[in-house]
């Protein structure tokens, strides 16, 4: 499926003058400019199987998951339409980042918490939620501040502040690629002058790891849901 | 004051009591002069700070396309193209007067909380002055959707329901305005300023939601010399703007009860440029050495076989510099340094480059290395060496201000430091590719014939160019013209008493394959901070011959200086290879200061093309995703009357980076210079590669204004 975007005169003066090619300049990639294609996460073509969806979150099948011996995470961005298996591409301390076929990378804490993305646009640049994981420790509801970091498309960071309220939710039974999760499931409600969003995160009580979760990311990329199959 | 005036002062003290709050995301305020205003009224506002935009303006035998500038916070400026249809005009020539003019708006005063905002303007305050006029605006906003303002004007801004000048009363000389214009245009007249008759106008706004906002004005402006006159039935305009996309609105209006107008209006932010950010690929994270608590230095016994590292390096590396748009030029190890030298093929940003280069180095360098020090070259030329701490790039990735932590251990330095006696220091491995070639399509564009607003030659370019060392190259750039009318153009008159050095040059456009360029390039480096090239051969479309220059320009200094010799010959226009008579010296001393902050300087004093000898000063605003927009003048020897229409050379210079359009990332720019005729005077010969540009986005003050790139 594509979808082809309106283009203003400037973006088809500059469509004109990249439409050349070159032993040593690189060419725009046209095709990611003016069609976009919907399966990748960077828009591109995505070089996996093609997967079903199931609540939201990627149905990654058992059989697939047998196929690697690395933890994969499942990624859907729900308002692009866009889904990927993400692999581990490197740590640093607990931060550990994951990375799509199509070169999207997402960074996480303690399982599916989001810290950083790269390829999507409007990266996420950083993210503290360190009042959040306070208060889902306490196990009570709590009020938590939670700061972002944009780059801005001129490379100046833009800070964003959210006023949040996590409740927990209770126990629930979930299901990743056909592993039973006994979690505890947190809500986190944020809002600031121009975003309301609500993030939710599933507790696995055996690792202490956040296996599942839904998280706002940028107005422009909506909300994401991760799954994450730790080997 | 008739009766809407009257209800508008009253909305006025009414709106003293309110909140003034525009909405947030609040459409642009433009008028059919594309400036800050309502139909034909100026207001007191501005557009977002950096905005760049493109007005067309169309109604029953009139027409204006105006390109304006938020030059600055509180100023605007534009230049405009337009056919005022005077009918004396149509009468004798055909077509309308076909005139350029230039505003600047200045917004004096914010807005408060009970005081209204108050802006002056002067229109087409250069030159002949078809619209020559000048205006005090004062705008309040008395909810989030309306907005009114009221204003005095004068000129052609108040042709109809005029007065006498109230300015009359500090001195009679403002009660006349004198006509006409001095000399052959292109000067200031300010001896018109606010003088002659006054009359009032006054406006309404009302945004219905963010993308839709419906206008009415009292205008003072009669159109009286477009053939409205007649047909005039009210003072009043009526309309609406319309918000199609980010970068699109229109607006329609009826103008003085008789005549439709539409107005189109393309803007781009240079600090919001596209709707997405630009999509690069995610970066490798940075591979972080293990350690032990504490441990701050490894072994370095791999010294020992560093030939074995430079191959499993280079050999294993250069794919991945492939990958991520880089062309990796070589690799010398030291203990605790390694020198890399790339070349960006891809990143509009060289932080972005550096700090991808950077990454990639944490991938197999030897732990002891501390320092990894990247050469970024452009046409063969290094104009830094950026020096990265290896432990501070580990240690910040992930920190809020990374980037920030980073840049305060980082040093730019000569690159020529980094090459010559040390054993190490020598590459065991290059990468000169020595064949490089290009095909694409070539645009020419030429503007403000009296015929045709813009002319255009489309066609197809081929370059080509072979490197027989990294700075020594030969560099050949043809176009075969497919379809195009500037060829078609008129050729200005001959400048008395001087050589024709542009004013021919529509004779050079020819359906026959052109060779722009090819040249013998070479470039060198005499001492630390200074730079040099030569070049021979085919130079430009126009010129012939050598050209030779020096700059002196430290990687971590503000200021550049440099000096440039050509002597040159004028080619023939019908033939491939061959010139005419015309022999030509010239030179000029250059001086490049960058005040921080993307404002930058240029002054080049020298002898032009034609034999004049004078300046050129270059203002510049350069936007942190590389778009830069410039206004220059020059001034000679030559006289104005002696020089032409415009009396002396000046006009508008811009370049923008792709990847801000399009989102995608890659190194093309557009670039463009709108001035608004081409004369003999104070005319330069074209060279390819100055020096300047070569270095100019590779030096500290450049990359530390998108350094935040360098962690993305």
């Amino acid at each position: 499926m594509i979808r082809i975007r309106f283009l203003p005169p400037f973006a088809m003066l500059a469509l004109f003058l990249v439409s050349g090619c070159s032993s040593h300049q690189e060419p725009a990639a046209l095709q990611g400019i003016a069609i976009q294609a919907l399966a990748g996460i960077r828009g591109q073509e995505e070089t996996a199987p093609p997967m079903t969806r199931q609540n939201g979150f990627l149905a990654v099948s058992p059989q697939l998951v047998a196929t690697t011996n690395d933890p994969v995470v499942g990624v859907v961005l729900k308002a692009r339409d866009a889904q990927a298996l993400l692999t581990p591409s490197g740590q640093s301390g607990n931060l550990v980042t994951w990375l799509s076929a199509d070169r999207a990378s997402f960074t996480f804490t303690g399982g599916t918490i989001l810290v950083r993305t790269s390829g999507l646009g409007n990266d996420l640049q950083n993210a503290d939620f360190s009042q959040l994981l306070t208060v889902m420790a306490s196990g009570q509801s709590g009020a938590a501040q939670r700061e972002h970091v944009y780059l801005t498309r001129d490379f100046q960071q833009k800070r964003q502040v959210f006023a949040c309220a996590v409740t927990p939710m209770g126990r629930a039974d979930i299901r990743i690629a056909g592993r039973e999760y006994s979690t505890l499931k947190f809500e986190e409600a944020c809002k600031d002058d121009n975003e309301v969003f609500t993030n939710t995160y599933w507790l696995d009580g055996g690792t202490g790891l956040i296996v599942q979760s839904i998280q706002w990311i940028h107005p422009n990329t909506g909300r994401a849901y991760f799954q994450i199959i730790d080997k | 004051m008739n009766k809407l005036g009257r209800s508008l002062c009253a909305l006025w003290i009414a709106g003293l009591c309110v909140q003034p709050l525009y909405a947030q995301n609040a459409p642009l305020e433009f008028n059919t002069f594309g400036m800050p205003g309502v139909i034909d009224t100026p207001s007191a506002s501005s557009l977002p700070d950096g905005m760049l935009m493109f007005t067309g303006f169309a109604m029953q035998r009139s027409w204006r396309s105006s390109l304006t500038f938020q030059a600055l916070p509180r100023v605007t400026v534009a230049l405009r193209y337009s056919d005022v249809d005077r009918l004396s005009w149509r009468a004798r020539t055909g077509t309308g007067l076909r005139d350029r003019s230039f505003d600047i708006h200045f917004r004096m005063l914010d807005e408060g909380r009970y005081t209204p905002g108050l802006a002056i303007g002067l229109r087409d305050f250069i030159g002949t002055g078809a619209y020559s006029g000048e205006y005090v605006v004062a705008s309040k906003t008395f909810s989030p959707q309306l907005r009114g303002s009221i204003g005095l004007a004068w000129g052609r801004l108040a042709t109809q329901g005029t007065f006498s000048n109230p300015l009359g009363v500090l001195s009679d000389r403002f009660r006349d305005r004198p006509g006409g214009y001095t000399g052959l245009g292109g000067r200031i007249e300010g001896q018109r300023f606010f003088r002659g008759d006054a009359a009032a106008f006054a406006s309404l706004e009302y945004q219905v939601n963010p993308d839709l906002s419906l206008l009415a004005e009292y205008s003072s402006f009669a159109y009286e010399g477009e053939g409205l006159g007649q047909r005039r039935r009210t003072p009043f305009n009526v309309g609406f703007r319309y918000r199609i996309s980010e970068g699109a609105t229109i607006a329609g209006s009826v103008i003085q009860g008789s005549n439709v107008a539409l107005t189109a209006n393309f803007a781009l932010n240079p600090r919001v440029a596209t709707a997405r950010g630009t999509r690069v690929t995610a970066p490798a994270p940075i591979l972080i050495r293990p350690r032990t608590a504490g441990q701050t230095s490894w072994p370095t016994d791999w010294t020992d076989q560093t030939e074995t590292w430079e191959t499993a390096l280079t050999q294993a590396w250069a794919p991945v510099f492939v990958e991520e748009g880089m062309r990796l030029g070589s690799v010398s190890l030291e203990e605790n340094r390694a020198i890399i030298r790339v070349e960006n093929l891809r990143h509009e940003i060289l932080s972005r480059a550096l700090g991808r280069t950077a990454r990639i180095s944490t991938y197999g360098l030897p732990p002891s290395i501390e320092e990894i020090v990247v050469i970024p070259t452009t046409n063969g030329i290094e104009g830094t060496a950026v020096v990265i701490n290896r432990s501070a790039l580990e240690a910040n990735e992930f920190e809020f201000d990374g980037a920030k932590r980073i840049l305060a251990v980082t040093r730019f330095e000569d690159p020529l430091g980094f090459s010559g006696g040390n054993r190490f220091w020598q590459p065991l491995w290059s990468n000169t590719p020595a064949f490089s070639w290009s095909v694409g399509p070539s645009l020419d564009l030429s503007y403000f014939d009296p015929d045709a607003p813009v002319r255009a030659d489309i066609g197809v370019g081929l370059g080509l160019s072979y490197n027989f060392a990294e700075n020594l190259s030969v560099n050949v750039d043809a176009t075969q013209r497919i379809f195009g009318n500037i060829a078609g153009g008129s050729i200005g008159p001959p400048t008395p008493g001087y050589p024709r050095v542009r004013t021919n040059s529509l004779l050079y456009s020819s359906s026959s394959p052109v060779i722009r360029r090819a040249t013998l390039d070479y470039t060198f480096r005499p001492m630390e901070n200074l730079y040099g090239r030569l070049s021979v051969g085919l130079l430009e479309r126009m010129y012939s011959g050598a050209s030779a220059e020096l700059l002196w320009g430290p990687a971590n200094s503000p200021f550049a200086f440099g000096v440039e010799f050509n002597t040159l010959q004028q080619r023939a226009p019908e033939s491939l290879l061959g010139t005419n008579d015309l022999r030509i010296n010239s030179w000029h001393a250059s001086g490049y200061y960058s005040f921080g902050d993307g404002f930058n300087a240029q002054l080049d004093l020298g002898r032009y093309l034609a034999g004049d000898t004078g300046g050129t000063l270059t203002l510049e605003r350069e936007f942190a995703n590389g778009i830069r927009v410039g206004a220059y003048a020059t001034l000679t020897n030559m006289p104005f009357e002696v020089y032409g229409e415009g009396s002396f050379d000046k006009g508008i210079n811009i370049s923008i980076p792709i990847a801000t359009l399009l989102g995608t990332p890659s190194t093309t720019r557009y670039t463009t210079t709108l001035n608004s005729i081409t004369r003999d005077g104070g005319a330069r010969v074209r060279i390819s590669n100055r020096l300047y540009p070569a270095i100019r986005d590779a030096r500290k003050e450049a990359l530390r204004r998108n350094w935040e790139a360098v962690l993305q």
